[in-house]
């Protein structure tokens, strides 16, 4: 009987030290990761494509407004104005974790890649709550292939990162070489 | 002081001074707010600037923009390149102002 009792003390002892080991590693690159959510694929583009001309980017332009498209599921899609087609990977997403982006972006008049896009990361999770600045920068590794990052995300939640192609140019005219596109991220 | 006029992304020097959350004493749009976009983002964000599409000029046109100006402004990323930046009371209405929801006070 003794022996019956001191087994499960011990194995309670055991699960109690996992359970704390795991307990403290899991906001140092342990635990459940993030990542794209999975929903209806994008086909907004439908085999549209929009040129661009990169002599537009700091063109005098017209008053309007130009709108963002809907935030998308997956992890690819066309941007807002059909110009790319811009997917993405991630390094292991957690919570209050640097995470770089690997962001790939075609032009979809010619389906070749997108060179010198200076892509940058928009992130929020809602109205007022932007992602922390963390020093985000954006290499270029190859042609058309990107990496974006560090970037942080502070809280659980569904978050939206919209990358931004050739940020810096304006984003009014049809041809302005900038394009825009968000996707949900999911960060357990 | 939206979207592009130019200008990279300052990194590293951007601080993370973005107010927990939105005190009592939310920041005025009329008195504080409404100068600081007129001095710092009209010259781009009104027709004949370079952001003319996004114009900033209007309660309701900030409104609209209000994520995105947020954003941009936190990240550092706007006003952009070499334009004169907020100063860091400026940086602290505008900022407060936004993270309580951007109201018509």
């Amino acid at each position: 009987m003794t022996h019956g009792v001191r087994v499960p003390v011990h194995l309670a002892t055991l699960a109690f030290g996992l359970a704390l080991a795991i307990g403290c590693g899991s906001s140092e690159g342990e635990g459940p990761t993030g990542g794209a959510v999975s929903g209806p694929a994008d086909t907004h583009c439908a085999g549209m494509a929009q040129a661009v001309d990169l002599s537009t980017c700091h063109a005098s332009v017209p008053p309007g407004t130009p709108d963002y498209g809907p935030t998308v599921y997956n992890a690819e899609a066309d941007d807002d104005e059909c110009k790319y087609h811009v997917k993405f990977t991630a390094t292991p997403i957690r919570r209050n974790q640097n995470v770089t982006f690997t962001v790939t972006a075609t032009t979809l008049a010619d389906h070749q890649p997108a060179p010198g896009a200076n892509i940058d990361g928009e992130v929020f999770l809602n109205d007022t709550h932007p992602a922390p600045n963390s020093g985000q920068q954006t290499t270029e590794k190859s042609a058309g292939v990107y990496d974006v990052g560090p970037i942080k995300f502070d809280a659980a939640g569904r978050w939206t990162v919209r990358f931004h192609l050739h940020h810096d140019c304006q984003d009014s005219t049809e041809d302005s070489p900038h394009g825009h596109v968000a996707f949900f991220i999911e960060v357990p | 002081m939206l979207l592009a006029c130019g200008g990279p992304r300052t990194g590293a020097d951007c601080p993370n001074d973005l107010p927990p959350s939105c005190p009592q004493a939310v920041p005025s749009y009329q008195a504080m707010v409404a100068p600081i976009i007129n001095l710092r983002c009209v010259t781009c964000h009104s027709p004949g600037g370079q952001e003319a599409s996004r114009p900033l000029q209007t309660y309701s046109q900030v409104y609209s923009e209000r994520s995105a100006v947020l954003n941009q402004v936190y990240a550092c990323n706007m006003p952009p390149g070499t334009a004169a930046k907020p100063t860091e009371q400026e940086r602290e209405a505008l900022l407060t102002w936004l993270v309580c929801g951007a109201p018509q006070n």
